[in-house]
């Protein structure tokens, strides 16, 4: 994977010069009073032993002040945390912060402080636009987890649309400067004439001189997504594309004129709003305002970025303007969008604890990136094949087949009732006494309305099978509970 | 007279393990030079010429044996005797590479002047001392090995598993067909070595394949083609309906595309093979080995064709049945694993290069092909062949060209139809081409992530075959086996 987050980013490169130059940017501000040092005690659960977690981690981040008392910083630098303190500019007092609203997908939070005397005097820092290629920025934020703020300067490099690592399956806008990102920076803002133009979020150890901050559509989008006091997340068109540069093809589709429009539809996912209006072969010409290249780009504020910008720019449930080019005639669609949460298990997992149920020593789980991440598994690796390709491949292979929620054996607690069974763990559950496994609730319900006398559970690896009777794991669950301190047998 | 009795064993032994040192196994060792071509699977067009020592060993007035590994695609094969002098040229006579074992023969009768034939064993040794001898930088050399057991694994270059000798030996770079010699007698001959292990094809084996080659009776190795697992668990025999303890081996899948597919059922459990118990850890007791995996029934005596008796629980009652031993074939597999003697198959079309699946392209990825290569591909060695799917034909690059532009970046996509045609073979990628759809070639890839369809204009194709050809020095455009 080119980028990953980094656990709590960003240092930069060229340091901001000295207070002159700072004051020559800020006339009339002075930013660093609100940005606030943010403290993190997390715990992570441990995805193969679901009722447990792993030890408690402290790392240090950043945030700044906006308009209604709020911090604003990176949903990764407030994951899964237990405990958060933030600290102002120069003050030694330590004040209790809450997460208010989390925006995994676009790696943004809020968070909200009770004690009124943290936000007196602190003047709210205003967003501004998306900043232009080649201009100056400066960072603010507390990289390595210094006390002292740190000020580093770079240039616009680029924008474009990549992936954000916190959550791993999902891209949007990202901007590019010459500074490195480095633990600490995250969630701070990056301003410019005033403004916040970004929040510091991810580097690459691949590239020299390089951080990622997220723009301003994107901290828009996610402010204006809470204000019904909810986050929901970014909506996806569930359109594939593929290049349309081929002339051939362009042919086929009877599409004369500027070789350089229209890129085609290859798939649809299995999102019915789209699925009922979009159809494969389709030809987009134009999203929104953006007429659209044959290689999927549209001209974006003077930035050439990938389509998917101009959906992200929509709420869930709204609607999208398109001109599609079918069967040698353009037509209009509009297209409602929505939040996919369909492959929401290919992504990092967070908010929720893992999903579990015990029975006679048998863990069962859902599968996900997370869990495959627990077994040492850098996705790819091919450790578990069988579990990547169902996490990664299946749905997408094969969509009537597909399970919603595929349950994996996660692990075994030994007990005489289990001791005989030759599958040990890490096996993909197809049915339970006879009833196909789609979820959680199936596997529950299959064993506890069960009245045979055997428990029969396939597997999907070369339609494996193991039995236990039934009476006895029932009966040796709370044994098993006891022996290894486990205080339910489950968790839905 | 029993303390004399031991007296002579002991001497008898004491003067066997003499023999394998002092018998002039120099005679019979020979060492093999061969020159073999080896191709790039990732551009099929192209090899390189590699080649490997190795040994052989005296078998007959005319023949050497030797194991398969590495001769195949082999141009030239020498033989020399002692280490030193001339080398000799070798035919290979036949060449099994699922049993790993090869002969050869020289057709100077001169080269066959002071050589012995080496004895083979009629039994392998499960224990004990032996020695290993070999030709190195020409000179002779001996080792010794203790047996660690006899086990049943898959062969060097085949998915059948079989017979083998684990020996434990302080030899280095071992594996090159060196033989292992106890009671004056060849035991086996060293298929391959990891640390301190070494893998011996017992000579028990190799002697029945010869024979039954010599009588015309042998058709290749066979093999049991099911997935199955232990009957250990009490409750899934229970629940099968069996009584008493735990025994034989419970059927999961039969691959459809199986000769044991009109025989076998899922949930059977096999209690006996041809008349043999099998255990729940799926052993049985070889009568001459101990308990020993029921694969080796496959070959204990057996070839290809030959008939397997079986006594299975089925539905809570005993069912006597019986099925012919299919043939070892790397055809048989979805993704083969070999290709041997044959170069690379592909097409190109329009720069598009389309070649079947194989391990030796996956292993193009190198050493550690499984964690490097390309995950979707590898995962097809997991899956087995179905009818409709036996084999798969993918696009492994594109040669850019203003033709394909657009194109350029696809790669490793698995072609399921070419106007329209169900492509399995390269041979159907031919007929599938004859015959564009409106003026286009569409070819249609399986259900994936990135892309699921490409359009070609068929009329221009050909001049951009030939140009594409030219500016990336290829010969052919195709080469399909049995293809004219």
């Amino acid at each position: 994977m080119l980028k990953r987050a980094l656990p709590l980013c960003a240092l930069a490169l060229f340091l901001v010069g000295n207070p002159s130059s700072r004051a020559e940017l800020f006339p009339n501000a002075e930013p660093e009073k609100s940005v606030v040092h943010i403290t993190t005690f997390s715990q992570r659960p441990i995805w193969n032993e679901p009722w447990h977690f792993d030890h408690v981690r402290k790392a240090t981040g950043t945030g700044f002040v906006i308009p209604g008392n709020r911090i604003m910083t990176n949903a990764h630098v407030v994951g899964w945390a237990k405990e958060i303190l933030v600290r102002r500019h120069q003050d030694a007092r330590s004040y209790v912060a809450k997460v208010k609203f989390i925006g995994h997908d676009c790696d943004l939070a809020i968070l909200e402080v009770d004690d009124p005397l943290f936000f007196e005097g602190m003047k709210p820092l205003t967003l501004g636009d998306l900043p232009k290629v080649r201009s100056t920025v400066v960072t603010y934020g507390y990289p390595a987890g210094g006390d002292e703020i740190s000020y580093t300067r770079g240039v616009v490099s680029r924008i474009e649309v990549q992936q954000y690592s916190h959550i791993q399956n999902r891209s949007f806008l990202v901007v590019q400067t010459d500074a490195a990102i480095n633990p600490g920076n995250s969630g701070g803002p990056v301003i410019q004439d005033g403004k916040v133009v970004g929040v510091a979020f991810q580097g690459t150890h691949e590239l020299e001189n390089t951080g990622y901050f997220i723009p301003p559509p994107i901290i828009r989008h996610f402010l204006k997504d809470i204000k019904d006091g909810g986050y929901h997340g970014f909506p996806d068109s569930g359109i594939l594309f593929s290049s349309l540069q081929n002339e051939a093809y362009r042919k086929y589709l009877k599409l004369a004129g500027n070789p350089g429009i229209g890129v085609r539809i290859d798939d649809v996912l299995p999102i019915p709003a789209t699925k009922e209006r979009i159809r494969i072969d389709d030809v987009l010409l134009q999203a929104g305002a953006y007429p659209v290249g044959s290689d999927g780009s549209v001209l974006y504020e003077g930035n050439r970025v990938n389509v998917g910008a101009v959906f992200d720019t929509a709420q869930s449930g709204d609607t999208v303007d398109l001109k599609i080019w079918r069967d040698g005639k353009e037509i209009a669609v509009k297209l409602p969008v929505y939040v996919y949460m369909k492959d929401r298990a290919e992504g990092s997992q967070y908010d929720h604890l893992p999903r579990y149920y015990i029975y006679g020593g048998l863990v069962f789980t859902p599968l996900c990136a997370d869990y495959l991440e627990t077994l040492g598994n850098d996705m790819g690796s091919g450790s578990d094949p069988d579990l990547l390709y169902e996490l990664s491949f299946h749905g997408y292979e094969d969509p009537a087949t597909r399970r919603e929620e595929p349950v994996v054996l996660a692990t075994i607690l030994p007990h005489p009732v289990n001791a005989d069974l030759q599958i040990r763990s890490r096996a993909l559950v197809d049915a339970i006494n006879g009833m196909r496994i789609n979820s959680m609730e199936d596997v529950v319900r299959a064993f506890e309305t069960s009245t045979n006398k055997f428990s029969v559970i396939e597997f999907m690896k070369q339609d494996r099978f193991e039995s236990l009777e039934h009476a006895e794991a029932v009966k040796s669950n709370a044994e098993i509970m006891k022996s290894y301190g486990i205080g339910a047998d489950r968790r839905l | 007279m029993r303390r004399l009795f031991y007296l002579s064993l002991v001497l008898s032994t004491l003067t066997a393990l003499a023999q394998d040192d002092s018998l002039d196994w120099g005679g019979s060792i020979l060492t093999l030079e061969v020159s073999r071509l080896q191709y790039n699977f990732y551009q099929p067009w192209s090899s390189f010429t590699g080649g490997a020592r190795k040994l052989g060993v005296v078998i007959s007035g005319d023949e050497i044996l030797t194991t398969a590994d590495w001769l195949q695609d082999s141009t030239l094969v020498r033989v020399q005797k002692g280490g030193r002098g001339a080398w000799w040229n070798a035919k290979i006579k036949w060449i099994d590479y699922h049993a790993n074992l090869a002969t050869l023969a020289v057709a100077e009768t001169a080269f066959w002047k002071g050589l012995k034939p080496a004895p083979l064993a009629e039994k392998a040794p499960t224990k004990g001392e032996l020695r290993i001898w070999r030709l190195l930088d020409g000179n002779l050399q001996s080792w010794k090995g203790t047996v660690s057991k006899l086990f049943v694994q898959k062969g060097q270059r085949s998915f059948v598993k079989y017979l083998m000798i684990d020996i434990n030996s302080d030899i280095s770079a071992a594996g090159w067909s060196e033989i292992a010699v106890k009671n004056g007698k060849m035991v086996g001959l060293i298929a391959s070595q990891d640390a301190n292990r070494l893998m011996a094809i017992p000579s028990p084996l190799i002697r029945f394949i010869l024979n039954a080659r010599r009588n015309k009776t042998y058709t290749g190795l066979g093999y049991f083609d099911f997935s199955w697992e232990y009957s250990r668990n009490p409750a899934t025999v229970e629940y099968l309906g069996m009584q008493g303890e735990p025994r034989g081996i419970v059927v999961t899948m039969v691959p459809e595309t199986s000769t044991l597919a009109r025989t076998l059922k899922p949930r059977d459990v096999i209690l006996q093979i041809d008349g043999f118990p099998i255990d729940s850890s799926g052993d049985y007791q070889d009568p001459d080995y101990g308990y020993l995996s029921f694969y080796n029934l496959a070959t204990r005596n057996k070839v290809a064709g030959d008939e397997v008796k079986l006594t299975v629980w089925r539905e809570k009652k005993t069912v006597d049945l019986s099925f012919r031993l299919p043939k070892a074939d790397y055809e048989m597999e979805l993704v083969p694993d070999c290709n041997f003697d044959e170069p690379p198959e592909y097409v190109i079309v329009g720069g598009l290069v389309l070649q079947p699946l194989t391990t030796s392209y996956l292993q193009s990825w190198g050493s550690k092909w499984w964690e490097n290569g390309p995950f979707r591909l590898n995962y097809y060695t997991f899956q087995p062949p179905t009818h409709d799917q036996p084999h798969i034909i993918f696009l492994s690059q594109v040669l850019p060209d203003a033709f394909n532009l657009g194109y350029q970046d696809y790669a490793q996509q698995v072609v399921e139809k070419i106007n329209g045609r169900h492509c399995i073979t390269l041979q159907d990628v031919l007929e599938a081409l004859k015959t564009p759809q409106n003026g286009v070639h569409i070819i249609e890839f399986a259900q994936n992530k990135d892309v699921q369809r490409l359009i070609l204009d068929a009329s221009e194709l050909e001049a951009a075959n030939v140009r594409i050809l030219q500016r990336y020095g290829i010969a052919k455009d195709h080469v399909i086996h049995g293809a004219r």
